[in-house]
């Protein structure tokens, strides 16, 4: 449904203004998925996701959505997407109706199903009570809602939505999260940037990660977590109390033992060759109980911090 | 709405202090005007001298005492008024002096202690040509300018010529009376002035002054609706439409409003123009409700309405003075991040159109080494303000100024078709429209 092939963007001209916010970015987003984009503080999601919704023309490259092209059918594109931004923004005296009204015209409904549609879309993301309110009397969450409720005016089959549970409280991730499920469930193909990892892993059954710039790893969530599980060192998880220290320190000269963390409930071994059976074997023959030993799980938070380099989403 | 009202106020405020101040009107001097001519006659009669007396508008001015002297030498020092005739004028303010000859005659005309006096000198033959074109000039608005001007056509034979065409630099103002009559009032600069007469032209350049007067009094509808264009909406009129939209753009990118625009199925091109036509008829439409009350205003105030063309000139002039300065707000917002630069961008627009353009006007003249007061200086005066929205409102406001306020106040097209005005109206706001959907289309993101 989306096409990314070699997206690059450069911003400003002059060598002291120089930035290149994406250099030769391909993927591509099959349909009716929910895709989430992964990377730090300026790696480049943003930019690509406003490519993607027309509203800055690439550098280089072509990205498509539904066959069209952004940059030569931007107007094909505008159709098939909802776009909700990160911030979005709204008329701090127009109420919520009046805005998906206004909003509404552009797409040429007629008013009647204006109306209709304004007033499901405000009750679907929980603004039902809130539809007659000033903009400016709204919550953080209330504007994310608000801001998808406009994205979804038009019934489109694209979603693109920038850090759409950004900011907001558990009960609004909860929520964002069966929607997100609910519109995939119809058909909508979901593509989102997201700072929560715990969040996309959730929701997402495709994720990309970019790192300055450039498109580190693309493919289903747990495609990217087996990946990452084989270069990832592994640990043993081993739930063992009162450990000695000596003990400790012997098994840190264990071959292939690189780490030992104490934790409340025993220790966490890290490794570069999956040695469970001789840590195990040291443990119990120093008379320690054991009572259960086994490798950790390599998950999508684990899969990032790996692919960027520790970097802060 | 505020600014509506505020200006509505202020409008009608002015129309009503302006409808209560006396007109000047012409003094004695210009209500007895004594026209002279000599008259050939065809039947080989001696020549003799006609006189009209009238007011400057060329209205006769009947029962008035005019004397006839002995001839005199030209430039004679010691000339003494030595009485040969008198006579009063009909009810058309006419007299003839038949049989007089060749020579200088003196005339007195006597109006109360008013005392004027004249020469006409005839000749032995009459002058080629089928008439004379008598032009005369008077300071009646008291503004320190003589820009009224009367003319009357005479035949050789001492008849007026009635219905000649009299032209304003190549523009038809209208015709000679029945008794050759005809008055204009003509703003500061170079004019020239001509009579058709039988496929013969008869002209004359007149130059006239600026004004000395920085305020004139005025009354009359037109007055009162010129004093409103001129002053209030040329400074009010920007005021608004910068105040409106000076961050039509950089509001909505601001407060984030921008982006959700920009994804609409809408092209970049009719998002620019959608924007402009949005603001201005958010500033066009209380503006004309003000304009509308305003002329009514007057037309309650006076007992009179506006001249139907200058009432539509100050409407229509005041949308493009409008549209011009929205489109400059619209495409300095296109580049301005925040609300402080955006209002830094109104106000110096303001003042470059408005409160600077004088020092414009004034660096130009000096660079080009133009004398002020002369035809050059009022040309490039005129040209200087077809580069600024306030000063193109105001060439296509004197474009449209009723025949009486021709030249009043001042006003003056420096030599410019009339059509100047609109015309650069429309390739300003043609233009503006074209670099604000550029910049749009490019600068946008």
């Amino acid at each position: 449904m989306i096409d990314i092939q070699g997206l690059t963007k450069v911003y400003g001209r002059s060598r002291a203004v120089h930035v290149r916010a994406l250099d030769s970015v391909s993927f591509d987003v099959p349909d009716r998925t929910i895709f989430g984009f992964l990377g730090p503080n300026g790696a480049g999601k943003t930019t690509t996701i406003r490519i993607l919704a027309t509203i800055l023309p690439p550098t280089e490259g072509a990205a498509s959505v539904g066959g069209h092209d952004v940059r030569d059918e931007a107007l094909e594109v505008k159709r098939l997407i909802g776009y909700m931004p990160e911030f979005p923004g709204f008329y701090p005296t127009m109420t919520g109706e009046q805005h998906l009204d206004y909003w509404g015209r552009f797409y040429r409904l007629p008013r009647a199903d204006r109306r209709r549609r304004s007033k499901d879309l405000m009750d679907l993301v929980g603004l039902g009570a809130e539809r007659s309110k000033k903009a400016k009397a709204y919550s953080h969450g209330m504007l994310k809602r608000l801001g998808l409720a406009q994205a979804l005016l038009h019934d489109p089959p694209v979603l693109i939505l920038d850090e759409p549970a950004g900011g907001l409280d558990p009960h609004g991730i909860i929520f964002f999260r069966n929607l997100m499920k609910r519109l995939n469930r119809d058909g909508k193909t979901i593509f989102l940037s997201s700072h929560i990892l715990g969040e996309v892993q959730q929701t997402c059954t495709h994720v990309g990660v970019i790192h300055r710039g450039r498109m580190v790893a693309t493919g289903t969530t747990d495609e990217i977590q087996r990946k990452m599980g084989r270069t990832i060192a592994p640990k043993a998880l081993v739930e063992a109390r009162d450990v000695p220290d000596a003990l400790v320190e012997e098994l840190r000269r264990l071959p292939h033992v690189t780490a030992v963390d104490r934790t409340d409930w025993g220790l966490i071994v890290t490794m570069d060759e999956d040695v469970r059976a001789a840590v195990n074997g040291h443990l119990v023959y120093a008379g320690v109980e054991v009572r259960g030993i086994k490798l950790a799980e390599v998950t999508l938070e684990d899969a990032f911090v790996a692919l960027t380099g520790g970097e802060a989403t | 709405m505020f600014v509506s009202i505020l200006m509505l106020l202020v409008m009608i405020g002015a129309a009503f202090g302006l409808s209560g101040l006396a007109s000047t009107g012409p003094g004695i001097q210009n209500e007895y005007v004594l026209w002279a001519s000599p008259a050939y006659p065809t039947n080989g009669s001696a020549a003799g001298v006609v006189v009209w007396v009238a007011d400057v508008f060329g209205e006769g001015r009947p029962d008035v005492d005019i004397a006839l002297g002995e001839p005199v030498l030209p430039n004679d020092p010691d000339f003494v008024f030595r009485e040969r005739a008198t006579r009063i004028t009909n009810g058309t303010g006419w007299v003839a002096f038949p049989d007089l000859g060749p020579g200088f005659w003196p005339l007195e005309m006597r109006v109360g202690i008013l005392t004027s006096t004249s020469l006409v000198f005839l000749d032995p033959s009459p002058p080629p040509g089928n008439a004379t074109l008598w032009l005369r000039r008077f300071e009646v608005l008291g503004d320190g300018a003589a820009r009224d001007v009367g003319l009357q056509v005479m035949r050789p034979e001492g008849r007026p010529v009635a219905g000649a065409e009299v032209r304003l630099n190549g523009t038809l103002q209208g015709m000679t009376s029945g008794d050759g009559f005809f008055h204009l009032r003509l703003g500061a600069g170079v004019w020239s002035v001509a009579v058709d007469v039988a496929g013969e032209r008869l002209g004359q350049d007149v130059f006239v002054t600026e004004s000395l007067v920085s305020l004139p009094i005025a009354s009359g509808p037109d007055s009162i609706l010129f004093f409103l264009a001129y002053i209030l909406m040329g400074v009010f009129g920007p005021i608004v439409a910068i105040a409106l939209s000076y961050d039509a753009l950089a509001k909505e990118r601001f407060q984030g409003s921008l982006e959700l625009l920009l994804v609409r199925p809408a092209t970049r091109t009719g998002l620019a123009v959608g924007k402009f036509l949005g603001t201005f008829a958010s500033v066009a439409v209380p503006v004309v409700g003000v304009q509308l009350a305003s002329l009514a205003g007057i037309a309650g105030l006076t007992g009179e309405w506006p001249e139907a063309g200058f009432a539509a000139a100050f409407i229509l002039g005041t949308m493009a003075l409008l549209a011009s300065y929205v489109l400059i707000m619209q495409i300095f917002s296109t580049f301005m991040k925040s609300a402080g630069t955006a209002i830094l961008s109104a106000f110096f627009v303001w003042l470059v159109f408005n409160a600077l353009w004088n020092l414009v006007i004034l660096a130009g003249t000096a660079v080009l080494g133009i004398e002020g007061g002369t035809p050059e200086y009022f040309s490039f005066v005129a040209s200087a303000l077809l580069l600024n929205p306030s000063g193109v409102f105001q060439l296509t406001l004197t474009a449209y100024l009723p025949p009486h306020l021709l030249g009043a106040f001042g006003a003056s097209l420096g030599g410019l078709p009339t059509w100047s005005g609109p015309v650069a109206f429309v390739m300003w706001i043609a233009g503006l429209l074209v670099v604000a959907v550029l910049v749009f289309k490019t600068k946008v993101v």
